[in-house]
């Protein structure tokens, strides 16, 4: 990676910005998965869609899904720009992490 | 184990392991002695009895001394246990108690406020946590503090929080005391006494620290509480009373959800539910105890994994849910007493008692989450930067443990000699937390160059535009706007908060400007 780098440009700021993108992304996509049950609602009855039809109940459980997928991989990706910015180390979702920052 | 004092590592979370299986091994042992005839009282009261004393002895283990402990549990929390500390702050007893008969009768809209739910935790998670932690705060307020080098922020940060969580509190601390004295046939002032005691012995020696640990061993007890008698009408293959005829008594559930919430939400229009639901994702992501989990972690990005395994048990605890109301066919009676023959709802004695604890470590967590977070500001905000500025570390932790103690007796004080309609101000805490904070929190962190007057703009007219139309509907006789119900008011005070820093930002742009191109004085032209 650093042979791609030009000069002025700021590889940090790169992934700040890239944060940021993947943040709105992130909210972008709690809203599509808010449409399910809001559609749901709105039309105050099932819909059915490509053959398979959503009811209310199995609108809220997409909903639920999708949004515990997003955020576990949207995770691994924060994550790994995370480490690209500060070299934050690898833990896993359990690991017992040291002594924390000390305030001063 | 330490006793007093910092630690150097986070306690093992095989611990917690081990409880879940002791927990199970208790059950297995109880169901036996009650083949074997052990009278279902015994049965019913072991089995309350020793997760509450778990609760209890991990309160006054994890005991500290050091600020940092007390108010942010030693910053060395793994984001699983935080996950589940989160899991367990949001949950609390109203949704344990009373949320699949909710679901049943709200209907489809019901589905829908779950999903703001999850969604509200979702952007706490990626919008707020990783920053907050990132700036090395102590509380809410004290990001604000920090991030504007002002202390009218903090104040009114601290203010804001104050007046979320307090009803919050309140309701929590009411909900316990009707469950002990249900489940022990005690008076409820005996029972407000005995949950005051429990809370102080599970939150004052440690803070957060003692929080932190205790809501993971609550989660535990909750989520297999909550999951265990869907298990057990699978197995035997009946549907029974379900989730309804056993804990989730209309008794408690109507008289402890606001009015407002009862029933009617399938009757609403779109306008109206929408505003609700934006009012329930704003506030979930920016209610103090479940935010505040975000500066117990060691890294920015532990904050951000924290909320994504919260969102994960908040979701399967919502599944179950779900669950439980598609089987309920019991037609409950509203306003009838609590009693230990509909408490049993078909369930054998052990699991009857054992949902029991659940419900009542789903009411503690909260109850406690809200205390530390009120008691950590009111020490750290409202002392030690308001009243006491040279105030050392040793009496900042003792001016938490007095904040606690006072918190409680007022609680105690509310829920005997109630004074206030505490259910319908605790639904308010969404809207008074969403309106207060969520502007200020969005531009604090997603712009630049936001001063603190702009900030300070935003939070009083968010507070403003929410409490306004709340007091307007409630107290002034005014009629709601497009039928929008005063609790949803956070649809005014979010777009009023965000108007008036932008407003104020302009400004303070505009007089910058005009400054750089002003011409120079005669009197800088001399010199």
């Amino acid at each position: 990676m650093a042979r791609t780098i030009r000069i002025g440009f700021n590889p940090r700021t790169a992934w700040r910005t890239r944060t940021r993108l993947l943040t709105l992304i992130a909210v972008a996509l709690l809203l599509v998965a808010g449409i399910g049950p809001l559609a749901s609602v709105v039309t105050r009855g099932p819909i059915e869609a490509a053959g398979f039809v959503v009811d209310d109940v199995r609108a809220a459980l997409l909903c639920l899904g999708v949004l515990v997928l997003l955020s576990v991989r949207l995770c691994r990706t924060f994550e790994n720009i995370d480490r690209l910015i500060a070299d934050e180390p690898d833990e896993s979702p359990f690991a017992v992490p040291g002594r924390g920052d000390v305030e001063s | 184990m330490k006793f007093i004092g910092p630690v150097d590592k986070a306690p093992s979370n095989r611990r917690y392991i081990a409880f879940a299986g002791g927990l199970l091994a208790l059950m297995a042992l109880l169901a036996a002695l009650d083949r074997l005839g052990v009278p279902e009282t015994l049965i019913r009261f072991v089995i309350f009895a020793g997760p509450l004393i778990a609760f209890i002895v991990v309160g006054l283990a994890y005991g500290t001394v050091s600020p940092i402990g007390y108010l942010v549990g030693d910053r060395n929390v793994p984001a699983g246990l935080n996950g589940l500390a989160i899991g367990a702050s949001l949950v609390g007893g109203a949704a344990f108690i009373g949320l699949a008969d909710a679901l049943r009768l709200w209907g489809a809209a019901g589905f829908l406020i779950l999903a703001s739910l999850a969604g509200g935790l979702y952007l706490a998670g990626f919008v707020f946590a990783p920053y907050l932690r990132r700036a090395e705060a102590l509380t809410l307020p004290d990001y604000f503090g920090r991030k504007f080098e002002s202390g009218f922020v903090r104040h009114l940060g601290a203010l804001v929080l104050i007046g979320a969580l307090l009803p919050l509190f309140l309701a929590e601390v009411e909900i316990a005391g009707w469950l002990i004295a249900a489940f022990f046939g005690l008076s409820l002032k005996a029972s407000v006494l005995g949950v005051i005691v429990a809370l102080l012995l599970m939150v004052l020696p440690g803070g957060m620290r003692s929080l932190t640990w205790n809501q993971a061993v609550q989660a535990v007890t909750l989520g297999v509480a909550f999951a265990l008698p869907i298990f057990y009408f699978w197995v035997i293959g009946s549907d029974g009373l379900s989730f309804a005829g056993s804990v989730s008594d209309a008794g408690i559930a109507v008289e402890h959800l606001p009015p407002e919430l009862q029933g009617m939400l399938s009757s609403l229009s779109s306008i109206e539910l929408g505003a609700l639901t934006v009012t329930v994702l704003l506030g979930t992501a920016c209610l103090p105890h479940v935010l505040g989990r975000s500066l117990v972690v060691a890294s920015p990005g532990g904050a951000r994994r924290s909320f994504a395994w919260g969102l994960f048990f908040v979701a399967v605890f919502f599944a179950v849910a779900i669950a439980y109301s598609r089987q309920i066919h019991w037609q409950p009676v509203a306003g009838e007493p609590l009693s230990w023959g509909k408490a049993a709802g078909g369930l054998p004695p052990v699991l009857s008692g054992f949902l029991w604890i659940g419900a009542f470590a789903a009411v503690l967590s909260t109850a406690a989450g809200t205390l530390v977070a009120l008691g950590g500001t009111l020490a750290h905000d409202v002392y030690s930067h308001a009243i006491d500025r040279m105030t050392p570390a040793s009496r900042k932790v003792f001016a938490a443990r007095l904040a606690v103690i006072m918190l409680c007796l007022l609680a105690g004080r509310f829920v005997i000699f109630p004074v206030a309609q505490v259910p319908n101000l605790a639904a308010m805490s969404f809207s008074l937390a969403a309106s207060g904070f969520f502007p200020v929190l969005v531009l604090s962190i997603w712009t630049r160059g936001i001063s603190w007057v702009a900030a300070l703009a935003g939070m009083i007219a968010g507070i403003a535009g929410s409490l306004g139309y709340f007091a307007g509907i409630e107290y002034l006789g005014m009629s709601e706007i497009m039928g929008i119900s005063p609790l949803a008011s956070a649809v005014f005070g979010v777009p009023a908060g965000f108007l008036a820093s932008f407003l104020v930002h302009t400004g303070e742009w505009a007089h910058k400007f005009s400054r750089r191109t002003r011409p120079p004085k005669p009197a800088t032209n001399s010199v």
